[in-house]
């Protein structure tokens, strides 16, 4: 197992450029450009020293970077490396061995049942395989969290705000449509839309590409970059699609053998020492 | 049927419905109709919560600040605690019918006949008490079907695994039940005895 390394792999020039989420806490908030707009301001998601392990296998080690709000972090590396436990502890889904996960400055790690709950209203997660609830139809996959969640809505405000959610993705002629009956692509966007209706702060995407054709998978990424630029949502995507992620991403986080190898712009990495990094960021890897 | 052979040889043809309700009331109604759910409901709940655990479903209720314990695991022991009773009536009259056909076919005996020997020596307090011990297979099935369905995490052969274990773990757990609460509704209830 490698040293855990907190410091990731930039050029020196390139550290002091830094603008949206930062790879150490020795990267200071202030050296970020001015914000363009108020969620800019704060840091949604902070990872300081988080360490994660299964058994004796070392996932994470040591791992700390900042996102801040309405921004974008791509998390990249080769399969088993631990990006989506670091999508899980995010949400507060595992908890790490030592560190803290912090969003919006509360650590969810140890959060108790209510805190838990009142942080996860905050954040969409849009699972790999879209993770819809198979006995219900494409609607009520999306009226169960407003039903359950958001008790000030009157059902037609609800009906509104899940038609409105299904249009913004495509999907507004499949809402009585049963998961079974759609195709990948359509439960990758099902899942957004579900992920989507509460309109959260903060959207954690696992794998949105994968198992998509490329022409589909660029789809899946546009509404990303929607959900981005429209409702200025604060993205952690975890991918394996270096090409969507430098069409998203402000910043890219490559994670390797449990450390973080490589973090900044994809201009950066491409200057990266690490060879590893360089092959993860490059367009021709997927 | 080798009982009605058995009774018509000793003359006490005349028992036959009274015993064909006590059986089917008393023992044979709540025990079989437990075991069918069992099979039935219990393998479909550990599978289903299975296939719901491999597919990430209950994360992606988790992450919507519901709890999956609650929406998943008490809505279902609760419908089958309830739910067991009244299917078990369901079951204890549909073998009376049973019994009736068998019996009207064998002897040509009237329904009046039928029902007014069915019920002479038994009160309504008899089937009470048999017909509640199923809310207890109820919740035995529900319990055990969720308790494998929600921890098994083992993609497709954790769905074929715990829907087996929901099935014989549950139908165990209700034959050993039975037998302790025939004990004890004998105990609490003497005249429950025939």
């Amino acid at each position: 197992m490698n040293e855990p390394s907190r410091q990731p792999d930039l050029p020196a020039k390139s550290k002091d450029k830094i603008a949206g989420p930062i790879a150490t806490p020795n990267l200071s908030h202030a050296e970020t450009p001015p914000p363009a707009d108020e969620r800019k301001d704060t840091i949604a998601v902070e990872f300081k020293h988080v360490s994660m392990s299964f058994g004796a296998r070392k996932v994470l080690c040591d791992i700390s970077f900042q996102v801040p709000g309405g921004q974008t972090l791509c998390i990249l590396g080769r399969s088993g490396i631990g990006k989506s436990v670091t999508l899980k502890l995010l949400i507060g889904l595992l908890k790490p061995d030592s560190g803290e996960v912090l969003i919006e400055s509360e650590d969810i790690s140890r959060a108790g049942p209510e805190d838990l709950s009142r942080l996860r209203r905050k954040i969409g997660f849009l699972f790999q395989s879209g993770a819809l609830f198979d006995s219900f139809s494409v609607g009520d996959n999306l009226a169960l969290p407003l039903q359950r969640l958001d008790k000030s809505k009157t059902p037609e405000q609800m009906r509104r705000a899940i038609d409105e959610t299904l249009q913004e993705v495509g999907l507004q002629k499949d809402k009585d449509k049963m998961p079974s009956e759609l195709s990948g692509g359509m439960r990758k966007r099902a899942g957004l839309a579900r992920a989507l209706v509460l309109n959260p702060k903060l959207l954690l995407v696992d794998e949105p590409s994968s198992g998509l054709d490329r022409i589909t998978a660029s789809e899946i990424d546009s509404l990303l970059l929607k959900v981005k630029t429209e409702r200025h949502t604060t993205l952690v995507i975890v991918t394996h699609d270096a090409h969507g992620a430098r069409a998203i991403a402000d910043r890219i986080a490559v994670l390797d053998n449990g450390v973080l190898a490589g973090f900044g712009t994809a201009a950066e990495l491409d200057q990266s020492d690490n060879p590893i990094v360089r092959q993860l960021v490059s367009e021709n890897c997927k | 049927m080798h009982t009605r052979s058995t009774l018509v040889a000793f003359g006490a043809e005349a028992m036959i419905p009274a015993l064909q309700a006590s059986s089917f009331f008393n023992e044979i109604g709540p025990l079989v109709t437990g075991l069918l759910i069992a099979g039935r409901v219990g393998a479909g709940i550990g599978a289903e919560l299975a296939n719901m655990r491999a597919t990430e479903q209950i994360d992606a209720i988790e992450t919507l600040s519901i709890d999956s314990f609650k929406f998943l695991v008490v809505t279902r022991v609760v419908a089958c605690t309830l739910m067991l009773p009244l299917l078990t009536v369901f079951m204890d009259f549909s073998s009376l019918i049973g019994g009736y056909l068998s019996e009207y076919f064998a002897s040509g005996t009237s329904v009046q006949l039928f029902v007014a020997r069915a019920f002479q020596s038994m009160q309504l307090a008899n089937y009470i008490a048999p017909t509640l011990k199923t809310a207890v297979f109820g919740w035995i099935i529900g319990s055990v079907s969720c308790f494998y369905g929600f921890t098994i995490n083992e993609g497709s052969s954790g769905v074929r695994r715990a829907a087996t274990n929901s099935v014989v773990v549950s139908s165990l757990m209700i034959i050993v039940s039975d037998i302790t609460l025939v004990k004890g509704i004998f105990f609490l209830f003497p005249g429950t005895a025939l």
